[in-house]
């Protein structure tokens, strides 16, 4: 595969989530200060807490924000819908649109909000967790429910705060994420969840400078029920060109599996769900749209 | 110096303990002089000149009635829609009768469609329900018109359905929105999200000028039908703060209009507007440099805890909901706490947006906080809507000094599908506990957070006092209130939950003189037949204003 991906018909949705406290802010500051490659277009909630080094900003009108890097960041003002529809019918389309979700949201009805229409693509949603008050949070009367309804929602999963967290509090917080939602991709650090959120098909693989790891991509296959067979010839194709690949995957049999590929090796067990989400995360440049298609 | 004038009537229902029964009252430059009898008026009239208006010597005068919580903006875009609903609806214009079979739904839109003279402008029909109406199709629709677009909206306003006539006049299609999760071009469905999605497009018309001005007029008219004189408009900003500010000057702040309008800022939007809850705050500072006599701001704003009752997203207290979905937050709670911290410490007073008792808990558990903090008498902190609670809340409400506004429509609408569905039999049937407010003494009004019910105050009195749901089903006959509590929710309480105890609310001395005027005796009819008296109209500061049919 050496020909240059296609720009992709379908625009990326990456929906940033998880309850206060939780890093969301800090990952956008980074991303936007940090992203190199087609631009993305940052949807923020709370304009005011953007915090990027001066001499990166190009332009600040209103409330949005252009970057030297080509990135944009706008505070969604009246309702999501209404600011991606205003995005989407621009005649110069995002390349790739990332959305802070509220504190308060459920980060699935963010995603049902934001997929599927307009030029958009199913959004994939990166939760973020912090590990240092995750049992507090838990625990707590108001928002104990909420935030486990986020970890299950999510395609993605980050640990956040783990540089200030004891050996034992991070283990008992991956547990526990894993309790919560086993189908979700669990990211080693924010490194990944950087790489993840701007993941885009990029002309070639490239080392971040402070970091040892590779370009990534990723997308987020969901729907379904698939045929058994078709589906299992499909996934032996794609999966060496893969890091990792984690998710539910549901049979027009009626039954579905947890699969899990990572270091060339599967684990996949039978598991009750009727639709499909399965996460797939490469470092290899391959025509992604056309994998996309194959499912 | 002005004439007065003296209004004999059968029987002025003062709601002012101290002189409950009077039967006439003297009035100048729109405030009451005095109210008793021709006879004790007497000094007045000897002392200035008068005149006796004796038209309603035969009817029953109440303090106007207040409806101290709903939205003019929402009931602007959707008083313009034609009705037709299962239930009747009771409209200025129109006694809207009930149709309750698909056949006859369709037949009633084609024939709104032939009577309509333009076959491009577009129609939209307000309360299709599928329980009666049966399943909706844009094929259908397009049957009745190729041309004119059609907008079928559901009763709950969560979904709707378009013609293809619509669908091009709004610039839908298959590839702009085909593949939304809550989206079904086939049929012209557009339901939760995707009802967003047709809003968007369709906002542009439902906003313009044409119809939110015929709207916000026929708002008017609504709000006088139901013998109003003083209404809260209980979130200015929903849409567009400055529009709102300016539509509503312009159509309501005219002589013509037979009530005042105390404008309560939604906190939240203010704060997405102006950046932070401060920077908010000094801006809901000046408001009332824009007060006129009719439209008024002053020191209560809105908050909000928890979500939509229709929409079963309130949050709950254990054992939750049946089904195991869990409410939402409109706000984060710290962030809710962070803004009623501020308005707190500001000195205002604070209408909290409840819907389930876990709202309640955090509404309450705030306030005792901010009280531990800054202690305060007369903060008037109100639960508005109050949907769930439990009796012990209730209390706790009186320990703290908290107030209720509560929408009792919820428990005429929705008890009997929340007892099947989502809540069983129990907290179904308990929801809008008014008993308990009473039996505790927490100071409780009733709003109809219009349009999600009728703005009809007799008849959320009604169902206060009977507790007899849509389905004629007697439930929480221990949460019933007597007919004099269920008048004062709509008179004197309403006023003090507004602040305005000292100028409306009851008949005496020295407060406007705002009446409602009935055909008949409120304490003599029965409870289920409070909302069935005619109203004749209203007294405005003074100025008669009859109700044209």
């Amino acid at each position: 595969m050496t020909t240059p991906p296609p720009i992709p018909t379908a625009i990326p949705v990456t929906i940033i989530g998880g309850y206060l406290g939780a890093g969301k802010t800090t990952l956008i500051n980074e991303l936007l200060s940090t992203h190199d490659g087609p631009p993305l277009t940052v949807l923020v909630n709370d304009f005011g807490a953007i915090n990027i080094d001066k001499d990166l900003i190009a332009a600040h009108a209103g409330d949005t924000l252009e970057l030297t890097n080509g990135c944009v960041c706008c505070s969604i003002t009246d309702s999501l819908t209404d600011t991606l529809l205003r995005l989407t019918e621009r005649e110069e389309k995002p390349h790739h649109i990332v959305i802070e979700a509220s504190g308060a949201a459920h980060p699935a009805k963010i995603a049902l909000t934001a997929s599927n229409w307009g030029g958009l693509g199913t959004a994939q949603s990166l939760v973020l967790v912090d590990a240092l008050t995750l049992t507090q949070k838990e625990r707590d009367k108001y928002v104990g429910a909420l935030i486990q309804d986020q970890i299950r929602e999510a395609d993605v999963l980050l640990l956040t705060k783990q540089d200030l967290a004891p050996e034992e509090t991070k283990a008992a917080a991956r547990t526990r994420l894993n309790a919560l939602n086993a189908a979700a991709l669990l990211l080693a650090s924010s490194n990944e969840a950087r790489i993840i959120s701007g993941a885009m098909p990029t002309a070639a693989p490239r080392q971040l400078e402070d970091s040892k790891e590779p370009q990534l991509w990723s997308f987020t296959l969901q729907g379904g029920p698939h045929e058994r067979k078709a589906f299992d010839a499909r996934l032996k194709d794609i999966a060496p060109h893969c890091e990792r690949i984690k998710g539910t995957v549901a049979y027009t049999d009626g039954s579905a599996e947890e699969l899990q590929w990572a270091g060339e090796r599967w684990a996949r067990q039978a598991t009750r769900a009727s639709t499909t989400r399965l996460v797939f995360i490469g470092a290899e440049r391959i025509d992604l749209e056309a994998w996309r298609g194959r499912f | 110096m002005t004439q007065i004038t003296v209004f004999p009537a059968k029987k002025i229902i003062t709601m002012n303990p101290a002189q409950p029964e009077a039967t006439a009252v003297a009035v100048r430059d729109g405030r009451i002089l005095e109210v008793g009898t021709l006879e004790s008026l007497r000094p007045w009239l000897e002392a200035f000149p008068h005149k006796i208006d004796d038209r309603f010597k035969d009817k029953f005068l109440m303090p106007g009635f207040i409806d101290p919580h709903l939205h003019p903006s929402m009931a602007a875009v959707l008083l313009p829609m034609r009705f037709v609903t299962a239930m009747e609806w009771r409209l200025p214009w129109e006694i809207v009768a009930p149709v309750t079979t698909p056949e006859a739904f369709l037949k009633r839109v084609r024939d709104i469609d032939a009577e309509m003279e333009s076959p491009e402008a577009p129609l939209f029909i307000w309360g299709y329900h599928q329980l009666w109406h049966g399943k909706m199709r844009r094929a259908a629709l397009d049957d009745i018109s190729k041309t004119r677009p059609i907008v079928i909206w559901h009763r709950s306003f969560h979904e709707l359905y378009m013609n293809s006539a619509c669908l091009k006049w709004a610039g839908i299609d298959e590839a702009s929105a085909g593949g939304h999760h809550q989206v079904d071009i086939e049929n012209g469905h557009f339901f939760e999200n995707g009802l967003r999605l047709a809003m968007a497009k369709l906002n542009s018309y439902l906003l313009s000028p044409a119809h939110y001005h015929e709207g916000l007029k026929r708002l008017a008219r609504v709000a006088h039908f139901g013998g109003h004189t003083t209404l809260g408009d209980m979130a200015v900003g929903i849409f567009n703060f400055e529009m709102e500010w300016q539509t509503t000057k312009t159509f309501l702040d005219t002589d013509e209009t037979p009530f005042r309008v105390q404008m309560i800022p939604a906190s939240n939007i203010l704060f997405g507007e102006k950046g932070s809850n401060e920077a908010a705050l000094d801006f809901i500072k000046t408001l009332p440099e824009r007060n006129t006599n009719r439209l008024r701001f002053y020191d209560h704003v809105k908050l909000f805890t928890d979500g939509a009752f229709f929409s079963q997203l309130m949050q709950l207290k254990a054992p939750g909901y049946i089904d195991g979905h869990h409410g939402e937050w409109l706000m984060p709670p710290e962030h809710f706490e962070a803004a009623a911290r501020t308005y707190w410490n500001a000195g205002y007073k604070i209408h909290v947006h409840c819907t389930g008792d876990l709202g309640v808990d955090l509404a309450l558990d705030t306030l005792a906080k901010l009280q531990e903090e800054k202690p305060r008498f007369g903060h008037r902190f109100t639960i508005e809507h109050f949907g769930l609670s439990t009796p012990e809340q209730v209390r706790r409400m009186k320990e703290l000094g908290a107030l209720a506004s509560v929408n009792i429509y919820y428990f005429h609408e929705l008890s009997g599908t929340y007892a099947r569905e989502g809540l069983g039999f129990e907290r179904a049937s308990q929801m809008a506990r008014v008993g308990s407010l009473l039996r505790e003494g927490v100071p409780f009004a009733f709003h109809s957070d219009f349009t999600m019910a009728p703005a009809l105050p007799l008849n959320s009195a009604s169902v206060a006092a009977t507790r007899i749901n849509a389905e004629g089903t007697l439930m929480g006959e221990d949460e019933r209130v007597p007919v004099h509590d269920a008048l004062k929710a709509i008179t004197s309480e309403a006023a003090w939950i507004l602040g305005l105890e000292d100028e409306i609310g009851s008949i005496r001395a020295g407060k406007k003189a705002d009446f409602t005027v009935l055909e008949e005796d409120p304490y003599q009819v029965a409870p289920e037949s409070l909302n069935d008296i005619p109203i004749w109209g209203t007294i405005f500061e003074g100025t008669p204003h009859e109700i044209v049919r």
